[in-house]
Order: C-alpha cells, then structure tokens, then sequence
C-alpha cells in the first residue's frame, strides 16, 4: 500500500463504516450475493458498470492520492472498505491485476506521465490490465523468464510466450516482465513494461479453467512493437521494483478475505441450521471441532490484517509477513472448502433454494480456492520465502 | 493495562526473566521459589501492596522463559493464583510472594465445597496437581454445593489423606492425586464470585498456551541448529527442501498461535471476550504444538531418542501440560461460540 502520511485525511472511522456499509445495502443488487437463493451469476458489462459506480461513488483507490484519481484517505480507511465488503458475499473485482498489482507499481516506481495516463483509467474501469509474468519454462521461477524486450531506436520489440494470463482475452493493457538483458543476470535483467494488448503481433489463446470459466489464457509476443515510454521504471530493474511493491501488497491487497471467510462460513452455518436433513451436524462433535478450527483460522486471517494496519499506520514495515498470511489463508480456505462441501452433501434430498444455492455456491468456492495455494506465489514459494528470509535457515554448507 | 505498566520496559522483563530462569539450574524448589521471588518474577500479578499490579501480558515473557529453561517451579500455577490468593488471605500471598512458601494448582477437580458453619468442608478428588508433594498450598476448582463454582486453597500439610503419584510424562514435575474425605477449611479460603473465577480460567489457559508454544518454539530451534550442522549424503540436511518446508511451516503455526496470544493477553475490555479469546489460544495451542516438538524429535533422527538430546523434555513438558487441562472441554466451547456467533446476523 503507497500511503504518504503527510498529503492524506483521514475520517471518523465508524462514521465512514457507517457509510460503507449502507451505500453497499442500498447500491449492492439482492441477485447478486451469493449467500441468498434467487443469486444470479452477472455480466461482465454489468461487473464493469457495478465497478465503476463503486469508484464514483469513492470506494476504489482509496488509499491512493488525489491527484492520480485516488481517494486520498488512509490504510485505515482501506481496511473499512475491505471489511464491509467481505462481510457481503457480493462479485470480485474484474480489474483486479489493475487495482491490486498495476496501480500499486506504477504508483511506486512510474513515471508520472504513466500515473496520470493509467490510474484514473483503471479504476474508472475503462482500461482492464493482465499480469504477463509466468512462462511455460518460467512458472515459480521468475529468474527464467525468456520473453525479450529489444531496445530499438524508437521501440521495444518483443517477441516470447507467457501463460497463465488471466484476464489476457479482454485486457486493454499487460503488465509485461521481460527479459532485458542477458539470462545469467537472472532477477537483474528483467524489466517492466506498460503493454497495449492491441498491438500487431499478440495473439491470445483462451486456456479452459477446472470451473469453466473463461479469462485465463496464454498469449504470443511476435515481434511485437511498443514504444520506450511502455518502460515502467528503470530497465533491469523490473523485478526488484515489482518485488518490494507485492510483499507489500501481499498483505494489503484483498483485505476483505478475513471477512468474505466469514460471510461463508456464517452462510455454511446457517444453511446447515435451517435444513432439517443437515441440522444434526451441527451437533455432532466431530464438524463441531472442525468448524471450531475453521472459526480459529478466520480468526488468525483477521488478527495478521489488524496487525498489519496498525503497523502500516505506525510507519513500520510488513517485512515477510504477507508470506504468512496468504499461506494461512489458501490453505484455512481450502480446507473450509472442502469441509463446507462434505458437509452440504448430506443434505442431497433436500430441493429448498437455501440448498440448492448453497450447494452451488460452495461447489465453485471449492473448485477457486485450488488456484489459491497457486496463484500469487505457490504453497511452496511461500515456504521457501519462510525458510530462507524468516527462519534464515542456511542455504550453502 | 495497570497505571504502573509504562514504567516497565517489555524487553527488559524478557531479558530478566531468562536470567531468574538460568540462575534456577540445579537449585531445589524451595531455593528456586527465593530466587525467582529476588528477582521479581512471583508478585508481578499480584494486588499492591504485595505485588506489582501489572497487566497480566507481562507474564508472558517470564513463561516463555520458564518454558525454554524447562524450570520444574510451578510459575504458572503462583502467577494465575497470586491475584486471587491476595483477596482470599494476604498472609498466605506474602509468604508465597517472597518464595517462603510454595503454592501448586489443579485444573481439574471433583470437589464439593459445602458451606458449614466455621468453615468449609471438601470432599471429592483433586486432579493430577504438580509438586504437591513439595508445595505448601494447593489451589483448585470445586462445585458449591447448593449451587455455582469456587476455587479453593488447600493447606497441604494439613492433609490426612496420602498423596497418589501419577505418571510423570514431565521431568521434575511430579504430579499427584489428593483425595479429601471432610477436609475442612477456612471460610476465606473459598472464592466463588463468577468475574473472579472466569478472571482465573482466562489467565491459566493462556499462560498454559504461552507455555506451550515456548515449548514448541524451543523444539523448533533446537531442529534448526540440528540441520543447519548435521550432513547426510553429502550435504548438509538444512537444504534438503522437504526439511525446511516443515520447518517453515511449524512457524506459521507458531506464529498464527503469536497472533492469538497476543489477542488473549491485548483484551480486557469485557471478560466475556477474554474468556472467549483464552479458549481461542489454549484450544489452538494444544491442538498444534505436540506435532511440532514430534517433529523436531524427528528431525534429530536416532539422536531425538537420546536422553541428552532435550528435544524429549519438550515434548514431555507440552504433552504434561495438555493433560493436565480439559482440552475437550474448551473445544467444545469454542465450537459452541463458533456456531452461536455464525447464527447471529450482521456479526462481524
């Protein structure tokens, strides 16, 4: 999170909890949360107008500043936002890379043409960014990425193949890492660029998901042109930059996770009260000692977010901490997940719409949360990142 | 937080209690008791004029320590007792505060206290107790009869009854069972005000979990230095990856259970919530540690099987601990506040 404590206001917390919270009751369609029966999956031209009335209304970039299309307001007031969103279990965001990943970055290391130029247009939801990070060769492993940016007199010229592309088949803009210098150079000769995904030479190959759903792709750089001012940052120094800012965003971005936690385990809760033929696991002490983890884990999830504001408000640093928090959270998650789905299972006679839209709610929650112990560093980066940088455990005899 | 509490340096607490720990080594527990009381780890609980007043997170530090030192002295049993033993009878807190006298406590009980005129009289059995043989006063839980909870100081050299060993899983720390056929004891020798016995839980099960993840991180260093020293197949075992994925992953662990120990000890504004928070912390406490300290032993290979090798004492010391306290009980009533809260509406 960029906050510069001297230009940014703060406000009456609850009054702006207050706020938050009936703006959201009153603006947030009932067919669109999904923790009542009669919810409807929505459009993407719906998701974009619902986003962009969302930023009108001064509730994204809000702890950005004014000047870029910001709100201006603290990580105090992020928090707020984040919280009263997850209690609701209403759509995610789909310029999220723009809002969580690009906006952040350029903030951080971006020239101030580039904030000017791409800020307000992300989070006014007119440009949709895609993240063109991982490789066939080069998933985890960043230090092999083999995508090639060639200086030319008045271009770049890229040529190379990324995957993983999420949101790459209707992204206006990707944020590029490619190679910029010699490969032995690994992390050091990699660079960041600003790329116009309608450029001659790019062609995207949709990739069919585990949950059907669209967005994900692969795409080709053939000897794709962009000009020098694409450049974010300075050349080769692309991962670092990109580095400090995400263990940073690690832990501020998605915020709400605690509390969308919360929202689905309220919902699996009160599903399995109103059901007769599910009723009984309520009482029953073997899901009674598991819903008594999942409550301790949400809880452990919700404490690193506090913790993380408070020190973030101070003036201190995150150090690894968001490594810890999202390791916690996609596996706490994956384990509700499937807990939620045993459990719901028992209920397969019942055809009240509360089951019925349960039941379909967890099955999807389900089939996402097996992308979250991948995606944004995997389990195993994230343990890496503990052992080496937390435990500092040797690497060489 | 107390007024006095600003005028104590966290860090500093840390340092000294480590030291009182150290300086225990080898010294019997009536000497260990004057030690820790000289330097100041008994009476930081306690009411003025016999203690410090402190808020309770400063305890933390002083068990850690005792954890890590393997410190056979029942300082979790004189801290959660010394704010109560102050109201129930300032002598008995004095002499316990100085190290004179030694005082245990029991978390579970199947005494009744029945309210007779001059007094009270027990009966029933007292649960697995450390040292009882050795300490001069006993503070344990009992049903009133007529009605509500207590707990209860009982005079040790007063018993008629003889003590029953139980297992020793931890080392130095035997325990024992007490059974009490019309014990008699003074009347201000019962508490039962509800604040005052939920006062008591909150403090022994998140000093019991702040015990227990000391222990845990203990074994979890001794591993680490293990591997970062010990070679196989040419290499030295800290960088074989399944190694120190598992060690990274014991400290998530710890860390998560930090965060909640932190949220135990941070809120006193209702009891209500402490309470709720205590449970949180000692269910998840003694549901993580014992495979964290099973994990270090292993990691030692044939070496954790070694008497010398400490990692045992840990695992004895975590494994005692969750014995000792109805950890079924107090999932239960996490489960049971889990689904309450879930079926109110707009909870956040």
């Amino acid at each position: 999170m960029v906050v510069d404590p001297i230009i940014f206001e703060t406000v009456d917390p609850a009054a702006y909890r207050l706020e938050v919270r009936s703006w959201l009751e009153e603006n947030l369609p009932q067919e669109w949360r999904a923790d009542l029966p009669g919810y409807k999956h929505q459009t993407l031209p719906e998701l974009y107008a619902w986003e962009r009335q969302m930023y009108a209304s001064g509730y994204a970039g809000v702890a950005w500043p004014k000047i870029y299309g910001g709100q201006g307001m603290t990580i105090r007031e992020h928090l707020i936002l984040n919280q009263e969103i997850g209690r609701l279990a209403m759509p995610l965001s789909t310029n999220s890379l723009g809002k969580e990943l690009v906006g952040p970055i350029l903030l951080a290391i971006g020239s101030e043409v580039q904030k000017y130029r791409f800020i307000p247009s992300l989070l006014n939801m007119d440009e949709i960014w895609c993240q063109g990070f991982s490789e066939p060769e080069a998933g985890s492993d960043l230090a092999r990425v083999r995508t090639r940016a060639e200086k030319k007199e008045n271009t770049w010229l890229i040529n190379g193949h990324k995957i993983w592309t999420s949101l790459a088949d209707r992204a206006d803009y990707c944020l590029l890492l490619a190679r910029t210098g010699p490969i032995e150079n690994r992390h050091k000769s990699l660079s960041l660029f600003a790329l116009p995904m309608k450029t001659k030479g790019i062609t995207v190959r949709p990739i069919r998901q585990i949950t059907e759903a669209e967005g994900f792709c692969e795409v080709f750089f053939d000897n794709v042109e962009i000009s020098h001012d694409a450049l974010i940052g300075s050349e080769n120094d692309g991962w670092r930059s990109a580095s400090e800012v995400l263990s940073v965003e690690r832990a501020t971005n998605r915020m709400y996770r605690g509390w969308r936690f919360e929202n689905e385990f309220r919902h699996l809760i009160q599903v399995c009260a109103s059901e007769p033929t599910l009723r009984d696991l309520l009482s029953n002490d073997h899901y009674r000692q598991q819903l008594a983890a999942t409550w301790t884990d949400i809880e452990i999830i919700k404490s690193y977010v506090l913790d993380i504001t408070k020190r973030l408000e101070q003036g201190g640093r995150i150090g690894q901490d968001g490594s810890l928090m999202k390791l916690h959270w996609s596996e706490a998650h994956q384990r509700f997940a499937a807990l939620a789905n045993e459990m719901l299972s028992m209920g397969w006679a019942s055809n009240s719409p509360e089951m019925i839209n349960a039941s379909q709610r967890f099955e999807e929650i389900y089939l996402l949360s097996r992308a979250e112990t991948i995606f944004a560093g995997t389990t195993e980066i994230q343990l890496g990142i503990i052992a080496d940088r937390i435990l500092q455990l040797p690497r060489e005899s | 937080m107390t007024g006095h509490d600003s005028a104590f340096d966290f860090n500093e607490i840390t340092k000294s209690s480590i030291r009182a720990c150290e300086n225990c080594a080898g010294l019997s527990l009536a000497a260990a008791a004057i030690k820790l009381a000289e330097d100041g780890l008994l009476n930081v609980l306690a009411p003025e004029p016999l203690g410090l007043d402190l808020n309770r997170a400063f305890a933390r530090p002083m068990i850690e320590a005792a954890a890590r030192h393997h410190l056979s002295f029942p300082l979790i049993e004189t801290l959660i007792a010394s704010p109560f033993l102050a109201l129930m009878d300032p002598k008995i807190a004095e002499q316990v505060m100085v190290g004179k006298q030694i005082i245990t406590a029991a978390r579970v009980s199947s005494l009744s206290a029945d309210i007779i005129e001059g007094g009270i009289k027990l009966n029933g059995i007292v649960g697995e107790a450390p040292l009882v043989s050795e300490a001069h006063w006993l503070i344990t839980p009992v049903k009133i009869i007529g009605g509500g909870t207590g707990l209860a100081i009982i005079e040790l050299a007063n018993l008629k009854s003889k003590l029953e060993p139980r297992r020793e899983f931890e080392i130095g720390r035997p325990r024992n069972i007490v059974r009490l056929n019309d014990h008699c004891i003074p009347a201000n020798h019962l508490i039962s005000q509800p604040d005052i016995i939920n006062s008591y839980n909150c403090n022994e099960m998140t000093f019991r979990a702040a015990d227990l993840y000391s222990c845990a991180q203990s074994s979890l260093d001794l591993a680490i230095s293990y591997i970062s020293t010990r070679s196989q197949f040419g290499q030295k075992l800290v960088k074989f990856q399944a190694l120190r994925h598992d060690l990274a992953r014991a400290r998530l662990v710890l860390e998560n259970g930090s965060r909640l120990l932190d949220n135990a000890l941070s809120d006193e504004s209702h009891l209500d919530v402490t309470l709720a928070k205590s449970e949180f912390v000692y269910s998840h406490a003694a549901s993580v540690t014992p495979a964290i300290a099973e994990m270090a032993l292993q990691m030692h290979g044939g070496m954790g099987f070694t008497w010398d090798v400490p990692a045992h004492i840990y695992l004895r010391r975590i494994r005692a601990q969750i014995s000792s306290i109805g950890l079924a009980e107090t999932r239960e009533k996490v489960a049971d506040r889990a689904i309450t809260k879930a079926l109110q509406i707009h909870a956040i």
